[in-house]
């Protein structure tokens, strides 16, 4: 049909080979070489999830909002293109890079020896270089006044966490909701579930159906995106008139179920990153792990309003009160080794 | 007891559909493995529409459309061109996951929205019996679609001039022929029709099980699906069984751990991948599939 | 067009279709780049702005070269394990589960067996515990074929999940890295990782001339005649004394090893430890690597590196023009799907008749009904 055509296996990258060529002539030098402070995002999922990823790049946009800084971002889905994606921004000037979450550490720590001019921002983590931080973020605070909450107005004394994966952090945020809840009453009872991903807002919201049937009545959950699910699952057993509340992490999400979420753990990741973004900027970077929590008004305990009737009113001083003495440093909640 | 069986039922109807569909294709020789595609694509369309028109029932028969679209797709390149259906089903695949990740971002920029969802339907006497009435009859919808259509699959399958048409093309496409069906109309009628169902089990996903749209909330389902269909030797009986087996397993896993059983999850999620491929060394794969599964038909042309 | 199955025997017609079946590739890449252009139009992005962060981000410049031959590598083996196993009648859709089983086990060996030990021990032999960790998986795909009957294509996919889980349990429990903080294993030691050169590790070079021997294998040798004989009709391979079963098998953990050594790669060459979401689906990109070289082990270079330059200008889109990652799934399955159309149903994409099956149902050499 073709003919006998002299070929090339490799005249497969002809077509290729065009198309750079004519379009490396038409950017000419390219646009790596524009000044201003410029900062970006690496992500370990999808910005669209409404929790973790979503709040890293709202805070992204605000730094380019406030600081007037040209961002982009980018999400990573092997531990293969951290170190890509690091190099390509660093070789490219960037100022400022973070890498959302503990996974980005060795990532980071190769690429800043060899670009360090530009500063990393890892969202946890325990590596620390001359130009390469973790942000640490202590949302055990607020987890840990979530179980206090819960342990005082459970009937049944026994409370629930649904997590992803399991992860260190996630594990802390849980440990603290424990000691927090074993704190305010002894002898209550923490059930632990992970459903094994963070998309799954159908198992999360099984998950949370198993620990209702357990007789649990507050539930908390560390799964991102698939925790809408426990809200579900919560809300539909309010509508039946039973007297059951969940938690929500990470973002205010008391509006997400008005009637279930009594309270919500909240962290303001794109604060959190404005002022790393600030720092850096006015060159007032130092080389040591930040750890931003309730002192720094960047991990907060939001309640409902719509419920908050429901809270004992000694419980909610409870709270004002251990809140002030967690923002003072007078006490320190539980948290994970990692 | 009665809670983990509802659990179990409830669980099973995304898994059991999506397995209905895959036998309809599987019966006509063609296997599919975009079923996790094709199920993406019900949940995310069920959830589009649900979403701009406030019907759950519109969501519910907008998912099936969704994924029968799909199907077209998937026919017209595995029945029309003939090309290799395996690869066809990895395209499905890559291509859902993409196109409602794109979809998902660019219709809902920050978040999905919560849609509205079929809330349970109690069949009045029914639901009171003991033991099963809550796990049959105090279900949402869609249990109810599947008490009607399982038996309806079987008995078409069995007895019914299509169904046998559809077998004869699966069992031996060169004299399903030669006896005057038509093998490539047959074949694109099942792809359509099981295209459908799996699109309504995802559906299901996102308007029942949960009520919004996360991407790759189908969370290898759809693969899970397939394995059913071997495990219930293509049988819709069979079927049923292992559909209810791997709900029960999924509902017993979240319910061990909420009893504070210290169980790695990772095992209980590769729990039906295993027990499928022991079942599949034990029992001789051979016996129950359509003969000319996975066999591009073409007439001699000499 | 007719009278398909000598042509890849008889070798004077390679020439002739090496030239149509790069000239359909070529095709189907080109189009896949238009549909593409259209849906990131369609989503509010400039097209040409992605395009050109896209090839920017994956050809131009030494950094960009690096990425794309980083995701190469691992491509180029899938691809290879697939485009061998597809050949010779063999469905294998596990790559995906063969790489994490590689890169498992050569964890193993790297982190807990042999720690301390010099490179000259420990590279060796973590590169054959990649290789070993692979075949030992397909094995098991493969003996359930031969010995029971069941369908290959099921049992990979089924082993695929598996093996996931399992390396999620591994860095979970019995890899974890001694810090027992994240679920990562241990750092492998310097002697453990790849000899590199501007961070392009030992295993790339090693995937292309692994690619050259396949092609000697697979065309020039008396085994991988047997090997393709089975794959072109199971029943005129054993009339001419071929055991169709033990071929099979051969195959398969061949396959599995070439997966496993991506794996093995991926751990001691890039990343340096094990981690869950070590693939990004690499196995089944293969599928389209595979298919978009017709099949052919030396073609599957060029076309390993077109996706190796989706897989990382997928990124640099992402970082420059904003287009999310998802975009290049959608791409994938595109080129799939178009490679198939300008195959129009010839030579490798079209599906032989598992081996093993009751024999009437095959039915000897058939003639391509259509030509488009």
């Amino acid at each position: 049909m073709l003919g006998s055509r002299t070929s090339s296996l490799f005249s497969l990258m002809l077509p290729l080979v065009l198309l750079v060529v004519s379009v490396s002539a038409g950017c000419g030098g390219g646009s790596g070489e524009e000044s201003g402070f410029r900062v970006a995002l690496l992500t370990p999922g999808s910005i669209a999830d409404g929790g973790w990823n979503a709040g890293a790049y709202s805070g992204l946009l605000r730094i380019r909002d406030e600081l007037g800084a040209r961002v982009s971002h980018v999400e990573t889905r092997t531990p293969a293109e951290f170190e890509e994606s690091f190099r390509d921004y660093a070789s490219r000037g960037y100022d400022l890079i973070f890498g959302h979450g503990f996974e980005y550490q060795d990532a980071a720590a190769r690429v800043g020896a060899e670009f360090p001019s530009s500063v990393f921002v890892t969202t946890s983590g325990n590596t620390v270089r001359a130009n390469v931080v973790p942000m640490v973020f202590e949302l055990e605070q607020a987890t840990y006044l979530c179980g206090v909450l819960a342990a005082r107005m459970s009937r049944s004394g026994r409370l629930g966490l649904i997590g992803g994966i399991d992860l260190p952090s996630i594990r802390s945020t849980f440990l603290a909701f424990k000691g927090g809840a074993q704190a305010a009453r002894a002898g209550v009872e923490v059930r632990e579930v992970f459903i094994g991903n963070f998309d799954d807002t159908a198992a999360a919201r099984e998950a949370a159906l198993a620990l209702l049937e357990e007789d649990v009545d507050f539930v908390l959950h560390q799964a991102n995106e698939a925790g809408r699910g426990v809200f579900q699952a919560v809300a539909e057993r309010v509508e039946k008139g039973e007297r059951v509340y969940a938690f929500g992490t990470n973002r205010n999400q008391n509006d997400m179920a008005p009637e279930a979420v009594i309270a919500s753990a909240t962290l303001n990741i794109p604060a959190a990153f404005v002022e790393v973004a600030r720092r850096v900027k006015q060159g007032r970077f130092e080389a040591r792990p930040l750890r931003l929590g309730m002192a720094s008004d960047i991990v907060r305990l939001e309640m409902n309003e719509r419920l908050q009737g429901r809270i004992p009113s000694e419980v909610a001083e409870e709270l004002v009160r251990l809140g002030e003495q967690i923002r003072k440093g007078e006490l320190v909640v539980p948290r994970g080794a990692f | 007891m009665e809670a983990l069986l509802e659990a179990a039922v409830r669980l099973a109807v995304p898994l059991l559909l999506a397995a209905l569909g895959e036998l309809i294709i599987e019966r006509s020789g063609i296997i599919n493995i975009g079923t996790e595609g094709l199920m993406l694509c019900g949940a995310f369309g069920g959830f589009a529409i649900a979403v701009a028109s406030g019907s759950v029932w519109l969501g519910a028969a907008g998912g099936g459309a969704a994924a029968a679209c799909v199907g077209v797709l998937f026919a017209y390149f595995v029945v029309v061109r003939r090309a290799d259906q395996i690869v066809v089903g990895t395209a499905i695949n890559l291509l859902a996951l993409g196109a409602t990740g794109l979809a998902v971002r660019a219709l809902y920029p920050g978040m999905a929205p919560v849609s509205p969802t079929f809330g349970t339907v109690a069949v009045p006497l029914l639901s009171e019996l003991p033991v099963i009435g809550g796990a049959l009859f105090r279900q949402t919808p869609y249990v109810y679609l599947c008490l009607l259509i399982t038996p309806l699959l079987a008995f078409a399958l069995a007895r019914s001039r299509p169904g046998l048409r559809l077998r004869a093309v699966g069992e031996c496409a060169r004299a399903a022929d030669a006896e005057g069906v038509g093998v490539s109309r047959t074949r694109f009628a099942a792809v359509l029709l099981g295209s459908l169902l799996a699109g309504l089990a995802g559906s299901a996903l996102s308007l029942a099980q949960s009520n919004t749209f996360t991407e790759g909330m189908t969370a290898g389902r759809g693969f899970i699906a397939l394995t059913i269909v071997i495990f219930g030797r293509w049988r819709p009986g069979g079927i049923v069984l292992a559909a209810l087996f791997f709900g029960a397993a999924s509902a017993l896993q979240h319910r061990l751990q909420a009893r504070g059983t210290d169980l790695p999850y990772q095992l209980t999620l590769m729990l039906p991948y295993v027990l499928t491929l022991l079942v599949l060394a034990l029992a001789s794969g051979r016996s129950s599939a359509p003969a000319d599964l996975g066999k591009a038909y073409r007439r001699e042309s000499r | 067009m007719t009278g398909w199955w000598p042509r890849g025997l008889a070798r004077r017609h390679v020439v002739e279709r090496f030239a149509s079946d790069t000239l359909r590739a070529a095709g189907a890449v080109l189009f896949a780049s238009l549909i593409a252009g259209v849906v990131i139009a369609a989503l509010g992005f400039s097209p040409v702005e992605a395009i050109r962060a896209l090839l920017a981000g994956s050809l131009i410049g030494p950094a960009a070269l690096t990425a794309t031959l980083l995701k190469t590598g691992p491509l180029l083996l899938t691809g290879l394990a697939v485009a061998l196993c597809f050949r010779c009648g063999v469905w294998n859709i596990g790559a995906e589960g063969q790489l994490y089983a590689g890169a498992l086990l050569a964890t193993l060996v790297a982190t807990r067996w042999l720690v301390g030990a010099p490179a000259v021990l420990v590279l060796p032999c973590l590169i054959l515990a990649g290789a070993l960790g692979g075949a030992l998986w397909a094995a098991i795909a493969g003996a359930l074929r031969v010995m029971r009957g069941v369908n290959e294509v099921i049992s990979t996919i089924l082993l695929n999940f598996v093996a996931i889980q399992l390396v999620s349990l591994a860095v979970h429990g019995p890899l974890q890295e001694s810090a027992g903080a994240y679920p990562q294993s241990d750092a492998l030691a310097q002697a453990a990782r790849l000899p590199e050169l501007a961070r392009i590790h030992l295993g790339i070079p090693i995937a292309v001339l692994l690619a050259l021997a396949g092609s000697f294998l697979l065309f020039h040798t008396a085994a991988g005649f047997r090997m393709r004989a089975v794959g072109l009709s199971p029943v005129a391979a054993r009339f001419a004394g071929i055991v169709p079963e033990r071929q099979l098998l051969l195959t398969i953990c061949l396959a599995g090893a070439l997966a496993g050594l991506a794996g093995a790669f991926e751990v001691s060459g890039v990343t340096g430890r094990l981690f869950e979401s070590l693939s990004p689906g690499y196995g089944y990109t293969a599928i389209a690597v595979a298919l978009l070289a017709r099949l052919h082990p030396l073609a599957v270079v060029p076309s390993a590196f077109f996706f190796g330059v989706l897989e990382a200008g997928g990124g640099a889109m992402q970082r420059e023009a904003g287009v999310p990652a998802v975009a290049t799934d959608l791409v994938k399955g595109i080129v799939i799907l178009l490679s198939i159309g300008f195959a129009a149903g010839v030579g490798g994409v079209r599906r032989v008749g598992p081996v093993a099956r009751a024999p009437t149902s095959l039915s000897g050499p058939q003639a391509d009904g259509e030509v488009l």
